[in-house]
């Protein structure tokens, strides 16, 4: 069942994994190419779209995003970039940040997802390859030997 | 268990800039493979472009000697100072690397050795690695017309030298895929010079343009000599009558390269501070509309085009005025060759077998390396 505003918004239900239930313009969650897509199959019309790899939290903050840029035009560029920028230091930790860049991923929200990329790999930039191993448990699969001889190809770059 | 998806890796590497990345190889094996796999390079690459057009970087050579600085400048409205770059080469036989081009993040460096062959080489600062061509032919002596660009439909990146013997012009041109050199004659009974040596032709839609001054036995005509780089064949344009005459010695020529169609300036036109700007090859337009040059003492300023008032000084500049003024000899040792272009990071270079370690190899001859 579909909802309508004041303003003659359509309305739709979003649901996140942990039963989180979200009322938004259609607008605005088509922002999202995955839901999009899901509404024009038909699939909202028994109420709530399900998002079983999207948490309430996550969702929430997704939705903030979509909310701001489907109601800015080009005009605001400048503007838009602050939010932006204002947005994902909000975020503040990788873990925040890589759990948003997933749900822009599965939900497919471009803007979404180069925001958050690039705000993840200025965060890496300039941190040492063992640094960025830790914030992902990323295993080193290198042999000792492996690793050295990589390492003096590119020794400047260590510096 | 990794807790990043596979297919973000990808989005946030593209996003890198190459030094990182090179560091980023010895993360795990699966970042060291996509990071050297051609068409991440490739991704990298179209990226970095995309973002110049937004951003625009500008690399920006500056020597007296014996240094050479090479930095990276964001262009605002400060020229601010994005990254440095080592420089790890040295005169060669006493003569210096002047400039030639700069492509795709590889920069092009020419030592004039006229007796054995020019000495090229290919470097990409951004990863400190070079490749460094065979020596080509021995030169004919004067002038000559030289080039470096990028060959879409091949993916390859080539050195062009054009020069005039009797009753030809002679072609040289090295292929990086092909690591040779071939020469092509061209039967012409005119003789085309160049203006300044060194002078870096403008590049649009993989054409390279030059001023040249063609002489025949009607006399001279400056014109603009021109270099596909894809199909190797050369062509000459005409220039409006008030830039042809080759007598007038007052207008000096350049050329440039402005949202992507060639432009001839004519300058000196006026003086500017106390100096009369000397073109070389570094009078554009940059994309915020100001007319970037170099001055006498060696600065490379922006200037206001309506107002002729200097706005913003690059580098160390307020250097220049402590060797226009008094001293001959610093002046003299002042290399002249400053010079400004655009500017791409990229990975070219990192899979090309021949290509070597800056920082760390010497060559056998020592030839090129600090």
């Amino acid at each position: 069942m579909s909802i309508t505003t004041e303003n003659n918004e359509k309305m739709i239900t979003l649901m996140s994994s942990d039963g989180e239930e979200f009322v938004v313009e259609e607008a605005v969650a088509a922002q999202s190419q995955t839901i999009k897509h899901l509404i024009e199959d038909g699939c909202s019309t028994e109420g709530s779209i399900p998002l079983p790899n999207v948490t309430g939290r996550v969702l929430s903050e997704v939705i903030q995003y979509c909310k701001k840029h489907s109601s800015s035009d080009d005009k605001e560029e400048k503007e838009l970039e602050a939010w932006d920028a204002e947005f994902v230091k909000a975020a503040d930790d990788h873990v925040a940040l890589t759990d948003l860049m997933m749900a822009a991923n599965f939900l497919d929200i471009k803007g979404l997802l180069d925001l958050v990329a690039q705000t993840l790999a200025n965060m890496i930039t300039g941190k040492s390859p063992e640094e960025v191993r830790r914030m992902w448990n990323i295993k080193n699969d290198f042999t000792p030997e492996e690793a050295e001889k990589v390492r003096k190809e590119n020794q400047w770059a260590f510096e | 268990a990794n807790d990043l998806l596979e297919e973000l890796i990808l989005d946030i590497l593209l996003k890198l800039p190459p030094k990182s990345l090179l560091r980023f190889r010895i993360v795990c094996k699966s970042w060291n493979n996509l990071i050297q796999n051609p068409s991440f390079m490739a991704k990298q690459l179209q990226g970095s472009i995309a973002l110049t057009k937004h951003q625009p970087l500008l690399l920006l050579r500056q020597c007296s000697y014996p240094r050479e600085d090479y930095t990276l400048h964001l262009e605002n409205c400060g020229f601010e100072e994005y990254s440095r770059f080592h420089y790890p080469f040295r005169y060669a036989f006493g003569t210096r690397f002047n400039f030639v081009g700069s492509c795709n993040g590889l920069v092009c460096l020419a030592s004039n050795l006229t007796s054995t062959g020019m000495d090229f080489v290919l470097w990409n600062p951004s990863i400190q690695k070079c490749v460094l061509p065979k020596l080509s032919q021995p030169m004919v002596k004067g002038t000559s017309f030289i080039g470096f660009g990028y060959d879409s439909p091949t993916n390859d990146y080539k050195l062009f030298s054009m020069s005039c013997e009797e009753r030809a012009m002679r072609l040289d041109v090295y292929s990086l895929n092909k690591d040779s050199w071939a020469i092509k004659k061209q039967e012409t009974s005119l003789y085309y010079a160049s203006t300044h040596q060194y002078h870096s032709p403008a590049y649009v839609c993989g054409i390279a343009h030059w001023i040249a001054i063609r002489a025949f036995c009607m006399g001279c005509r400056r014109v603009i000599l021109s270099f596909d780089i894809s199909d190797e064949v050369i062509s000459e344009m005409e220039l409006p009558d008030c830039f042809c005459d080759a007598r007038i010695q007052l207008v000096d020529l350049s050329i440039s390269t402005h949202k992507d169609s060639t432009i001839v300036l004519a300058g000196p036109v006026s003086t500017i501070g106390n100096e009369v700007p000397r073109i070389c090859g570094t009078l554009r337009f940059s994309s915020t509309e100001k007319l970037i040059l170099q001055l006498c003492s060696g600065a490379i300023v922006s200037v206001d085009p309506k107002s002729l008032k200097i706005e913003t000084t690059l580098g160390n500049a307020a250097e220049g005025g402590d060797f226009s003024s008094q001293d001959g000899h610093e002046m003299e040792r002042r290399d002249c060759n400053g010079m400004i272009c655009y500017y791409v990071e990229s990975l070219v270079l990192l899979d090309n077998a021949r290509a070597r370690n800056c920082m760390a190899t010497r060559t056998p001859s020592g030839r090129a390396f600090a």
